[in-house]
């Protein structure tokens, strides 16, 4: 039996068991995640979504160590999240591109801590900006580059030390529609090749259902799971998986979740999460 | 009218409208206005000069300084000043950037540090610090080192409050991104805390040698041996107006040249980097 139990373990990436999360604000004691609990397999892709303020992102810098747990357990590979770690590496919401390094020093940033010499964090850089499509750009500031760009860099230098757990807090939430799209097959056919396993805070939630194998549904303040669905299509999925069926039938179920809590939470007013466009 | 044969003119029109002429005048005027009036105002001076509404003795003519102005350049005398003034500019300047960036950047990184000097720092800027200079000459004697003082002491606080303000100045998001790839605090005050309080030091350096000239200035002028404030009370006290006005020049341009140069310096360095 406790084999059994170490078997399924060692297949979790991620296990979050029934966390809690909390911040001071002005000597008040705010509770933003109420356990939750979440497992994500090896080699996964797993999405959240949620109203605005149900504590995605707090969730996701808990799991990155950014952010202390109040309760309950974080597991990464079988060790308790400590702090931040080389074996987990976040797309962050905000802007995070320094902007006073070249877009090949920003890669470089994540080598930083790696016992790596000069040329071979350069080697992995030059690697990097190719994967992302940006191998021109090395020298470029990251305020000379458009939107789209600077997120393929965010997300090049969140794989650069090939982490085990890939964190993205909606990397692509600022992109136009059809950048977006583009972003987001590049995203399946990177974390593809680099074997990532990845969670993906999001508010399309045609965007959560295209990219994962699961999606988990976050309730209102403080944070907990409502639900939880399997997305029923194999990998690689074509674009033109959107138009299924069983794809709209999924993301007007999710929709309706969503949009119940935020007609619980909110009287009247609409929040981000965008409607799911139905029929062609 | 549109027609085939002037169509390119009429697609360049908005770029540039008008007659040749009025099209030179209007690339030209930013710089032919403010020149014109130089020109008046030197020659409404050179005016009351010449006609003696005041005493040439106290006030000389535009035509008098420049011709000054070449004659002081071919004395050696006025190049020994220079030299006493411009080393005392370096090394005050020297020293002002070590202590006021130390500090600065001590002040800016610990919040505990910031809060018990705050106060002091507040206060302390806000005084003339250019009153010190007797104090200063008293402790230090007339030498270099009473000018040096006075250049650390107004100098070296504002590179400390720019440092302090560049390092306070740091998004919160950098430090969680920097800490989130696991550098140490080192790390961080290295590659992220230095490079964007950079340009806030860049800055300092502008404003600083500004500040720097004012204070070499009045200390020479207090008591001196060398110097270029020396040489403005030695002309002050000859009556030789035409040589006070000369040496105030000389400065003038020196600072107007350091801060163009220290734009561009700044402008440089942040292409790019917002
Ligand atoms: N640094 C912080 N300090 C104090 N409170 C915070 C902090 N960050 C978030 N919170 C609070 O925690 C709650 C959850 O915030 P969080 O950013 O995790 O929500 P979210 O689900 O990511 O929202 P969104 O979809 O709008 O990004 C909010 O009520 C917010 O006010
Ligand atoms: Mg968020």
């Amino acid at each position: 039996m406790v084999q059994r139990g170490e078997a399924v373990n060692s297949a979790s990436k991620l296990i979050a068991r029934s966390v809690s999360v909390g911040y001071h604000n002005q000597k008040r004691w705010l509770l933003a995640v109420d356990r939750v609990s979440v497992e994500v397999s090896n080699h996964e892709f797993v999405s959240i979504v949620g109203p605005s303020g149900s504590g995605k992102s707090t969730f996701l810098m808990a799991i990155d160590g950014l952010v202390p747990v109040a309760g309950g357990e974080l597991i990464v590979d079988g060790v308790a999240v400590n702090g931040p770690g080389r074996d987990r590496a976040v797309v962050f919401q905000e802007a995070s591109l320094f902007p006073w390094r070249t877009v090949g020093a920003n890669i470089e940033f994540a080598l930083l801590a790696n016992q790596l010499s000069k040329v071979e964090r350069n080697s992995r850089v030059v690697e990097l900006l190719s994967l992302v499509g940006l191998s021109e750009f090395a020298k470029a500031y990251p305020s000379q580059l458009s939107g789209g760009m600077q997120q393929r860099v965010n997300l090049a230098r969140a794989l650069a030390a090939n982490p085990k757990l890939l964190l993205l807090d909606e990397p692509f939430a600022s992109l136009d529609a059809q950048t977006r799209e583009v972003m987001q097959e590049e995203l399946l056919r990177i974390c593809s090749a680099e074997h990532t396993t990845a969670l993906l805070v999001t508010h399309q939630i045609d965007e959560a259902i295209y990219l994962s194998d699961r999606v988990v549904v976050f309730g209102a303040r403080p944070g907990h799971v409502l639900a939880e669905f399997k997305v029923p299509f194999d990998r690689p999925r074509r674009a033109e998986v959107r138009q299924d069926p069983q794809f709209i039938e999924l993301n007007q179920e999710i929709w309706k979740i969503v949009r119940a809590e935020y007609d619980r939470t909110t009287v009247g007013t609409l929040g981000q999460v965008s409607e799911p466009v139905t029929g062609n | 009218m549109t027609t085939l044969s002037n169509l390119d003119q009429v697609l360049a029109m908005p770029a540039d409208t008008g007659s040749r002429s009025a099209r030179m005048w209007r690339k030209s005027e930013r710089y032919v206005l403010p020149l014109l009036a130089l020109v008046v105002l030197l020659a409404a001076w050179q005016a009351i000069v010449d006609f003696k509404v005041v005493n040439p003795l106290f006030i000389a003519a535009p035509t008098a300084i420049a011709a000054e102005i070449v004659k002081l350049f071919g004395q050696s005398v006025f190049w020994v000043d220079m030299k006493v003034s411009g080393e005392e500019l370096v090394i005050g300047l020297g020293i002002s950037i070590v202590l006021g960036i130390t500090g600065g950047l001590i002040y800016g990184w610990y919040p505990k540090i910031r809060m018990a000097l705050e106060p002091i720092i507040n206060g302390w800027n806000a005084m003339p610090q250019i009153a010190l200079v007797p104090v200063l000459i008293l402790l230090l004697g007339i030498g270099i080192w009473s000018k040096v003082a006075m250049i650390v002491l107004t100098c070296g606080t504002t590179f400390w409050l720019n440092t302090a303000a560049g390092i306070e100045s740091i998004s919160k998001n950098y430090i969680r991104t920097a800490k989130s790839f696991c550098v140490t605090d080192l790390q961080i005050f290295r590659w992220v805390a230095l490079p964007a309080a950079f340009p806030y030091m860049l800055s300092a350096l502008r404003i600083g040698l500004g500040r720097a000239l004012i204070a070499i200035v009045v200390a020479e002028l207090y008591g001196s041996q060398f110097g270029i404030g020396h040489l403005l009370t030695v002309a002050a006290n000859n009556y030789q107006s035409s040589q006070e006005f000369a040496a105030l020049i000389v400065i003038t341009a020196f600072g107007i040249i350091c801060n163009i140069g220290m734009r561009k310096v700044e402008k440089w360095y942040n292409a790019g980097k917002q």
